[in-house]
C-alpha cells in the first residue's frame, strides 16, 4: 500500500454534518434483500446433485438388467 | 519507553497561556463501563434476531467509524460509502458476532479496516494520511528537537518515507490517540505487542528524520 498524500490541517467535519448523512433504513434494506441467486445456492446444487447421482444409478441398473436379459443363453428354447 | 506524548503544550504553539492537556486519556468513546457494554450486548441479541434492532448500535457507532475511515482517505462520499458497507457487512455478518470481553466498536472496527483496504484495492480512493500541525510538533518534542518550521518541514517529508504498517501505528497511536490495548484489538495484536510495534514505528520515523 503506498501512502498518496499527506495532509494538513484538512478542516473537520462538525458531528452533524456527520448525522445527517446516516442512513439506516439503507442498511437493512440492502441487507435483507435476498444477496444470492437460487441458481448459486447450496439448496439447489444439492437437489441437483442428489438427482443426478440417482438418475445416473437407475440408469446404470437399468442398462445391468438389460444386459443381463439379452446375455440369457438360450432364452426361449426349451432343453429337455 | 517513555510516556509519549504526556503533555502537549498547545499554548507554545497558539500562542495562548500554557495549558498541560494529558493526551494519555485515550478515546474516551472506547473505555465503555459494564452497563454500556451490557446494554449493547442486549441490543446485539435483539439484532441478531430483528435487524430493526441493529438502528441503536448504529447510531452509535457511525460517527466514529466515519472518523477512522474519511481520516485515511481524501475524498467524503467515498468515506461515506464505506461507511455503510461497513454496516452492511456488519450486520449481515452479526449472527457469526461472539462478546469476547471486547467491545462491540472493536469488531466494527477489524470490519471497517478490511473495508478500507478493499476500497484501496479497487481504485476507490487513495491514501491519505491526515494529520493536524499540533501532532506534527508534539512528535517533534518526543524526539527532543525544537519546535521549528524546519523541523516541521523535516519530518512532513520523513512520515513521507515510512511504511503502511508503521504509519497505520502512529496514526492510531499518535495521531488519534488510541489504547494499546484498543490498538491491538484493531490491528489484531496482542496488547503487549502493539506497544512494541508502536515503539519501534516512532523509532523507525526518528531515523529518517535524523538522516535527513
Amino acid at each position: 500500500m503506498e501512502i498518496k498524500t499527506i495532509q494538513l490541517d484538512r478542516s473537520r467535519l462538525s458531528a452533524a454534518h456527520i448525522a445527517s448523512r446516516q442512513n439506516f433504513k439503507q442498511i437493512v434494506t440492502c441487507c435483507q434483500a435476498p444477496s444470492i441467486s437460487p441458481f448459486k445456492s447450496p439448496l439447489f446444487f444439492g437437489a441437483m446433485g442428489l438427482s443426478s447421482f440417482t438418475l445416473v444409478m437407475l440408469l446404470s441398473m437399468n442398462e445391468q438388467v438389460v444386459s443381463e436379459d439379452t446375455n440369457m443363453p438360450n432364452r426361449g428354447v426349451e432343453t429337455r | 519507553m517513555r510516556c509519549v506524548l504526556a503533555t502537549v503544550r498547545t499554548a507554545s504553539l497558539a500562542n495562548k497561556p500554557e495549558i498541560k492537556l494529558n493526551v494519555m486519556t485515550v478515546n474516551p468513546m472506547y473505555h465503555q463501563t459494564n452497563q454500556r457494554m451490557e446494554e449493547e450486548l442486549c441490543w446485539i441479541k435483539r439484532a441478531k434476531e430483528n435487524p430493526e434492532s441493529f438502528g441503536p448500535l448504529y447510531r452509535r457507532y457511525h460517527e466514529q467509524i466515519f472518523r477512522y475511515i474519511y481520516q485515511r482517505m481524501n475524498d467524503e462520499e467515498t468515506a461515506f460509502d464505506v461507511t455503510s458497507q461497513v454496516f452492511m457487512k456488519a450486520l449481515s455478518n452479526l449472527h457469526r458476532y461472539e462478546f469476547r470481553g471486547v467491545p462491540f466498536s472493536s469488531w466494527l472496527y477489524r470490519i471497517a479496516k478490511s473495508e478500507l483496504y478493499q476500497a484501496f484495492r479497487d481504485k476507490k480512493a487513495e491514501r491519505t494520511v491526515n494529520i493536524e500541525t499540533y501532532q506534527l510538533f508534539e512528535i517533534i518534542e518526543e524526539f527532543d528537537e525544537d519546535n521549528t518550521e524546519a523541523n516541521k518541514k523535516k519530518l512532513f517529508d520523513s512520515l513521507s518515507k515510512l511504511k503502511e504498517k508503521d504509519m497505520q501505528l502512529l496514526e492510531l497511536r499518535f495521531f488519534e490517540k488510541r489504547s494499546f490495548r484498543e490498538i491491538g484489538e484493531i490491528l489484531d495484536l496482542t496488547e503487549n505487542n502493539a506497544k512494541v510495534k508502536s515503539f519501534r514505528a516512532l523509532e523507525k520515523l526518528k531515523k529518517i528524520f535524523n538522516h535527513k
